[in-house]
């Protein structure tokens, strides 16, 4: 049986999201329209809300829908502490540790010549403007532990060359609670290569 | 027929995402030169698939699938190499660029693969790394049927190079090359600081016919760090 115009326009939307296929989307089509119509109207004006409100920080260029967001307003940040990601949801990582307290930069991604991304998709520029300001003491540099990640903090590191700011680079290896037996190769090398001493 | 390869020997050159938790490899293998797989469920957080596939390191890789797009299997690392960094990783992702660029899929290309880990090599050692990538870039030319015909050439004349045709001589004195200089180059010989000059400038000419007006972006990242 084929449903109606509206009703099959409604199942294929809503296929766009992760994770749903025709039947998901099928179910949560039924579902809204049999049982949860306030659902369905509040669900439809949230998305209409985020979508149109939501842009990115002007300081660290995570999503927000202020111009500046609540971390990079805050008073009780440590301003002179900076560090930078790759997505948004390495900073909801981050925060979700409560361990650091400085404040962030989001590049949206990491330098891939084959992908045609280059520094100017990052905003890496915005970010040197940043460090010009002076406030920043230490840049902490979180890009992913991949070839692409280490290639843009390889090239942040090189623009900043002249420039007195302390630069590190979050350290990669074996998991907490992991054991040696388990962990691959690569993680292995780098957590040999990165030790620190004890005494 | 379905084709399946067990174990052969292969680099990544690139991954991207594919789907919601797969990737799209592209590969180069010692048998069946640059291939495109897919890694399924490679990018679901307890993958151990992604941790395998980085680039510069050398695997064992099982694939099968009759079309274009293989399906990747099993991903062994052989041996561990320590991870490219600095200049030397971005040297390392020209190479990659330049292979994807001008590799085309499923043709068989076992000393490219050679040549391929013998700059990653270099890379890692950091001794040489202009000399071993202007070898590299000529023994790409000559692999794709584009070869400099770099022997035979008088010592005493200079030359010009032309698409299609290759290097005639030319006028001397009109910044054309030096035949002596690419006798030189002929040998793998970059010791000279001449020499490497001349090379990078003929092999940019070279490979810059065969890419077409899409400059390599990783080139454009490397002017771009020594501002």
């Amino acid at each position: 049986m084929a449903f109606s115009p509206l009703l099959q326009n409604l199942v294929n939307t809503l296929r766009c999201l992760p994770g749903v296929g025709p039947k998901s989307a099928q179910r949560m089509a039924l579902h809204l329209l049999e049982r949860d119509r306030p659902g369905a109207l509040a669900l439809a004006s949230a998305l209409v809300d985020a979508v149109e409100n939501i842009g990115e920080c002007s300081q660290c260029r995570t999503l927000s829908e202020d111009d500046v967001c609540d971390i990079c307003s805050s008073q009780s940040r440590d301003r002179t502490l900076l560090c930078v990601l790759e997505s948004p949801v390495d900073m909801m990582a981050i925060e979700q540790t409560g361990g650091f307290n400085g404040v962030y930069f989001v590049l949206k991604g990491h330098l891939s010549p084959i992908d045609g991304i280059g520094p100017d998709a990052l905003g890496i520029d915005r970010l040197l403007d940043r460090i010009d300001q002076g406030e920043i003491e230490e840049l902490i540099l979180a890009t992913n532990p991949t070839v692409e990640g280490e290639a843009t903090s390889h090239y942040i590191v090189e623009q900043l060359r002249d420039h007195p700011v302390k630069i590190t680079r979050i350290a990669h290896g074996v998991p907490v609670g992991g054991e040696l037996e388990f962990v691959d190769g690569g993680t292995l090398a780098h957590a040999l290569a990165g030790r620190r001493s004890l005494r | 027929m379905s084709q399946r390869v067990e174990s052969s020997a292969g680099y990544v050159l690139h991954t991207r995402p594919y789907r919601e938790s797969s990737l799209l490899v592209d590969l180069l293998t010692l048998e069946e030169g640059k291939i495109s797989a897919v890694a399924r469920g490679a990018r679901r957080p307890k993958s151990r698939l992604r941790a395998a596939l980085q680039p510069f390191q050398v695997l064992q890789l099982g694939w099968h699938g009759r079309h274009e797009l293989k399906n990747l299997g099993g991903v062994e690392h052989v041996e561990v190499q320590p991870p490219l960094s600095g200049t030397a990783l971005l040297c390392g992702l020209y190479v990659n660029e330049l292979l994807q660029r001008l590799l085309q899929s499923g043709e068989s290309c076992p000393r490219i693969f050679l040549y391929y880990r013998y700059v990653l090599n270099e890379l890692q050692s950091g001794e040489d790394i202009e000399g071993a990538l202007r070898t590299f870039e000529r023994q790409l030319l000559e692999e794709l049927g584009f070869g400099l015909g770099l022997h035979g050439l008088d010592t005493r004349l200079e030359y010009r190079f032309e698409s299609q045709l290759g290097l005639v001589p030319a006028v001397a004195g009109q910044g054309g090359y030096s035949g002596r200089l690419l006798a030189a180059i002929a040998e793998d010989n970059y010791r000279d600081e001449e020499v490497r000059r001349c090379a990078k400038r003929l092999m940019r000419q070279a490979l810059g016919d065969l890419l077409g007006d899409r400059p390599l972006n990783s080139r454009l990242l490397f002017s771009r760090i020594k501002e």
